[in-house]
C-alpha cells in the first residue's frame, strides 16, 4: 500500500543551476464566466485561467507579479492588463535577454471577438495589440469558442529590434477549429483544452524526457489529448495553431524537472489523473507508454490509475516536496463506477481511530468545567460518515453544602454529513449519547459531621442519556494522520429527585485522527 | 430497534438519582405541626432555628458566657395548624458550641422590620424588632435541639452524639425531670397572643429573677479577676458542697421591654473562695 512509497528527493538543487524559461516573460491571464447575454455562463473559465497562471508560475519561473490574472475580465481592464504588459516588458528588455508575451483567454468567444461580460474584444486589434507589447516571443493562447464567422487576417504592428540569432515571432494556439465548440467537462472540473494543457505543463508533454515541455511538445500534446477526450462525447474539437517563429533555439514554457514536487507514474498503456487533496481539483492527467513524470505543488494527491473497465487509486504526500515513484502494486482497486462518480473525493481510507481531549460544560448543572478524553472509531464513505465514541469525562460538583468530584463514562453513537474545503474537512454529526456518572461529593462540615456521628457527604450513582450533535473540522497533516477540532452540545436526560430532568452539556474538544 | 430501545433508555434512566442544582446534604429533618393556639395570625409568619451562642469568656476562650441567639430562618406559614419541616443542612455555628455541646429552640415569629430574617432585640429598645409568637416550650415540658460533637460530653451527660431532641417535663412536684428523644420525633408549636413571649428575643436574655438560681437558658462566664464588676449585685445560692456567687450587672433597658421582660442582666460567677469583703444580698 506504499500510497506515499518511491524514492523521494528534493529537487531544488536543479531549480537553483538552470533559469526558468519564463523569468523573462510577462502574462495577462484572464478568465471570463460570464460571456454575451445569451450565452449560458461556463463554470470553469475562471478557475482555469487561474490554474494557467499558477502553472507557469510554478513551473515556468514566471514572476507572480508578472503573471496579471483578471478575474471577470472586461475589454477596459484586458486593455488596461495589456498597457501594464508593456511596461514591464520594457524594464525586462534592458537585461538584454529574451523576453516572452503570453495572453491567455478562457470564455466564450467566436471567430471574431472573445466576450465578455461587458461585451466583445475584436481580436484583429487585440492581435494588433498584443504584436505591440515589445518582446521576442508572443504567445496566444485561446481557450473560446470559434463559431463560424469569417476568418480575419493579423495585423502585424510594428517591429522591434531584437538579436538577429534570438528566437522571435508569434505563436497562437486555440482551443477549437472554426465552427467548433471549446467545450468545457464537470469531470474535469475544467475546459478540455486547458485541462490538456495545463496536464501538458506539468510535464505530460515531456516526451523526449529532457525535463521541458517546449511550444512544440505542448500542442502536439494538446491537440491529441483534446481531440481525443472530445472524440468520446461526440462533439470533436480540433485545437488549432498558428505558429510564426524564426531564429535558434526552442521555446520551453514549463520546466517540470524543477518543480519542487514530482509524482513518477508507470508505464503502460492506463490512463492516470492526479487529484489534489482535500479539495479534489484535478491538477492533471497523463498516458501513453514508458514512466512519466508529472510536476505538482508541495502537496498530497491522489492518483487514479484507469482502465477501460478498472479503477484503482493511490495517495501520495509531498507536502513538503521532493519526488514519489508509484508502482503499480501501490495502487488500491476500486470500484470503476464509484470513481467516476466521486472522481478526487474517492476514499482511499474509509477507516479511522482517534483520540480526543476536550472540556465540558454543563450550564445549567453542578457540575464545573470536567475534562473529557475519548478514543473514538469511525467509517465514511462519501458525505457520509458514521462514528462510535467511548469518553471518559472527570471534573469537579458543587452544590449547596456540597463539593467534590464528578466522573462518568460515556458512549456515542453518531452520523454525520461531510463537507470538503481546500485544507480541511467539516463534519457535522448527529447522535445519541449514553453515560453512567458516579459522584463522590463532601459536606462542607464534614469533619464536624464525622465527629458527631453525621453522614458527611453523598456518593449517588446515575445513568442519563439523549441526543448529541458535533460539529469537527480535520485537518490532514501527514499521510494518516489529521488534526481533528471539535465543538458539541447534547441534551441529556436523567433524573434528579425522582423525576426525568434536562441536562445540557456544550463540549470543546481537540484530537488527532489516523486513517486507514 | 425499538425493542431494545426502550428498555435501554428505562434501564439507564431509572438507574439513581443525580445531585440537582442547589440540592443539599441534610444531617436531620425536623418535623412538626403549627397550632393556631391564642394568636391566630392573619400575616405570614415565619419559623427560626435560634442557636444559643457563647460568648468568649473574659480569658478570650470559649468559657461560656454570656448567652446570645443566632437564627437559621426557614419557610413562610400562612394557614395553622400548618405542618412544618426543616431540612437541618448547616450544622451549629461554632459560637454556640460549648464543651462539645450545642443547643438551640424552634420559633415561629412576625417579620414585623418585613427584612426577611430574625431580628433580635436590644434591651435599650423601645419595641421588639420581630415579634415571637411560639417556641418549643409550653407549661408543662420545654424542648430543645442538641447537637453533640464531643464524645465525651455525650457520655458525661448521658446523651446522645449528633442531633437529638431534649425534652424537659415539669412534673406534678414542681421537679424537673429530663430525657432525650429522637430528631425525629414531631413536635408541637403553640402560638401565644402573648407579648411577653418577645422577651425570648431580647438578647442578652431578660431575667425577672436576679435572685434565686439560674434563670432559663444562660450560662455566665467567671467574673474577671474573680472580682464582682463595680455597681453588681452578689447572689449566693446553695450549692452542694460549695459556696456559689453570682454578680449580676443591670444592663440598660428600655422602660417598654423592663415593663414586659423585667430587668436585664448581665452574670458572671465568682469561684469560691469569695473575695473576703463578697457579700452576699
Amino acid at each position: 500500500m506504499a500510497a506515499g512509497a518511491g524514492v523521494f528527493a528534493p529537487s531544488t538543487a536543479i531549480a537553483a543551476s538552470t533559469p526558468r524559461p519564463l523569468e523573462d516573460a510577462v502574462a495577462v491571464i484572464a478568465g471570463s464566466d460570464l460571456g454575451n447575454e445569451d450565452e449560458e455562463p461556463l463554470r470553469y473559465a475562471a478557475s482555469d485561467a487561474r490554474r494557467f497562471r499558477d502553472v507557469l508560475v510554478e513551473l515556468g519561473g514566471l514572476h507572480a507579479n508578472r503573471a496579471l490574472l483578471i478575474a471577470d475580465p472586461t475589454p477596459d481592464s484586458i486593455h488596461r492588463a495589456l498597457a501594464q504588459a508593456v511596461g514591464h516588458m520594457a524594464e525586462i528588455n534592458s537585461s538584454g535577454h529574451r523576453t516572452t508575451f503570453l495572453f491567455y483567454f478562457s470564455g466564450h468567444g467566436d471567430e471574431e471577438t472573445l466576450h465578455t461580460q461587458r461585451g466583445g474584444l475584436d481580436l484583429v486589434s487585440l492581435r494588433s495589440e498584443i504584436d505591440r507589447i515589445p518582446a521576442s516571443v508572443h504567445v496566444v493562447v485561446l481557450d473560446a469558442c470559434r463559431t463560424a464567422r469569417r476568418q480575419k487576417g493579423v495585423t502585424r504592428g510594428p517591429s522591434f529590434s531584437v538579436h538577429p540569432d534570438t528566437l522571435h515571432g508569434t505563436i497562437e494556439l486555440r482551443a477549437s477549429a472554426i465552427g467548433e465548440a471549446a467545450q468545457e467537462s464537470d469531470a474535469l472540473s475544467g475546459a478540455v483544452f486547458t485541462h490538456h494543457l495545463i496536464s501538458a505543463l506539468r510535464g505530460d508533454a515531456d516526451i523526449d524526457r529532457d525535463g521541458r515541455v517546449t511550444i512544440a511538445e505542448l500542442y502536439s500534446y494538446t491537440y491529441r489529448h483534446t481531440m481525443l477526450d472530445t472524440g468520446e462525447g461526440g462533439a470533436l474539437q480540433h485545437p488549432a495553431a498558428s505558429i510564426m517563429l524564426s531564429g535558434v533555439g526552442e521555446l520551453v514554457l514549463t520546466m517540470p524537472a524543477q518543480a519542487s514536487a514530482q509524482i513518477e507514474l508507470p508505464g503502460g498503456a492506463e490512463r492516470y489523473v492526479v487529484f489534489s487533496l482535500p479539495s479534489s481539483a484535478v491538477m492533471a492527467e497523463a498516458d501513453g507508454e514508458g514512466p512519466r513524470k508529472i510536476a505538482l505543488p508541495a502537496g498530497r494527491f491522489l492518483v487514479a490509475r484507469r482502465t477501460r473497465h478498472s479503477a484503482a487509486i493511490a495517495s501520495v504526500d509531498l507536502s513538503l516536496g521532493g519526488r514519489a515513484e508509484l508502482r503499480v502494486s501501490d495502487f488500491q482497486p476500486v470500484a470503476a463506477g464509484e470513481f467516476v462518480r466521486r472522481g478526487g473525493r474517492i476514499e482511499l481510507r474509509r477507516g479511522s481511530i482517534g483520540l480526543r481531549g476536550g472540556v465540558e460544560f454543563a450550564p445549567r448543572g453542578p457540575e464545573g468545567p470536567a475534562g473529557r478524553v475519548g478514543i473514538a472509531a469511525g467509517y465514511a464513505r462519501g458525505r457520509l460518515a458514521v462514528e462510535a465514541e467511548l469518553a471518559y469525562v472527570g471534573g469537579s460538583e458543587a452544590t449547596g453544602n456540597l463539593n467534590g468530584s464528578s466522573q462518568a463514562v460515556s458512549g456515542v453513537l453518531r452520523a454525520g454529513l461531510r463537507a470538503f474545503f481546500t485544507h480541511a474537512t467539516l463534519t457535522a454529526a448527529l447522535g445519541c449519547e449514553l453515560r453512567y456518572s458516579w459522584i463522590r461529593l463532601r459536606s462542607d462540615e464534614a469533619a464536624r459531621a464525622s465527629l458527631a456521628g453525621l453522614a458527611s457527604g453523598e456518593s449517588p450513582a446515575y445513568g442519563s442519556l439523549g441526543p448529541r450533535v458535533d460539529l469537527w473540522m480535520a485537518i490532514p497533516i501527514g499521510h494518516h494522520l489529521s488534526a481533528e477540532l471539535g465543538a458539541g452540545a447534547a441534551l441529556l436526560v436523567r433524573r434528579e429527585h425522582g423525576d426525568l430532568s434536562p441536562f445540557p452539556l456544550l463540549a470543546l474538544s481537540v484530537g488527532m485522527g489516523y486513517g486507514f | 430497534m425499538r425493542t431494545i430501545f426502550a428498555p435501554l433508555c428505562l434501564l439507564v434512566l431509572g438507574c439513581g438519582n443525580s445531585v440537582a442544582p442547589g440540592d443539599q446534604l441534610v444531617y436531620a429533618r425536623l418535623q412538626g405541626v403549627i397550632n393556631a393556639g391564642t394568636a391566630v395570625p392573619t400575616d405570614p409568619v415565619r419559623l427560626a432555628l435560634v442557636w444559643y451562642r457563647h460568648l468568649p469568656g473574659p480569658t478570650g476562650t470559649d468559657e461560656g458566657g454570656q448567652i446570645a441567639l443566632e437564627s437559621q430562618d426557614f419557610r413562610v406559614q400562612v394557614a395553622f395548624p400548618a405542618k412544618f419541616e426543616i431540612d437541618l443542612a448547616e450544622l451549629p455555628p461554632k459560637e454556640a458550641l460549648f464543651d462539645g455541646t450545642a443547643s438551640a429552640s424552634i420559633v415561629v415569629y412576625q417579620d414585623s422590620n418585613g427584612n426577611g430574617k430574625l431580628d433580635f432585640t436590644s434591651p435599650s429598645d423601645s419595641d421588639f424588632r420581630d415579634h415571637l409568637l411560639g417556641t418549643l416550650s409550653n407549661d408543662t415540658a420545654s424542648f430543645s435541639i442538641l447537637f453533640i460533637d464531643s464524645p465525651s460530653s455525650a457520655e458525661t451527660n448521658g446523651l446522645p452524639l449528633g442531633l437529638s431532641i431534649f425534652q424537659g417535663n415539669v412534673e406534678s412536684d414542681g421537679s424537673i425531670s429530663t430525657l432525650s428523644i429522637p430528631i425525629s420525633t414531631p413536635l408541637t408549636i403553640q402560638l401565644s397572643d402573648d407579648p411577653a413571649v418577645s422577651c425570648y428575643l431580647v438578647n442578652p436574655l431578660p431575667t425577672k429573677v436576679p435572685v434565686g438560681g439560674v434563670g432559663l437558658g444562660y450560662e455566665a462566664s467567671e467574673c474577671d479577676g474573680n472580682v464582682a464588676p463595680a455597681g453588681s449585685l452578689v447572689t449566693c445560692g446553695p450549692y452542694t458542697g460549695a459556696p456559689f456567687y453570682q454578680a449580676w450587672t443591670a444592663v440598660p433597658t428600655s422602660p417598654e421591654i423592663k415593663k414586659l421582660c423585667g430587668p436585664a442582666y448581665q452574670v458572671c460567677l465568682i469561684d469560691s473562695p469569695a473575695p473576703a469583703n463578697l457579700s452576699c444580698q
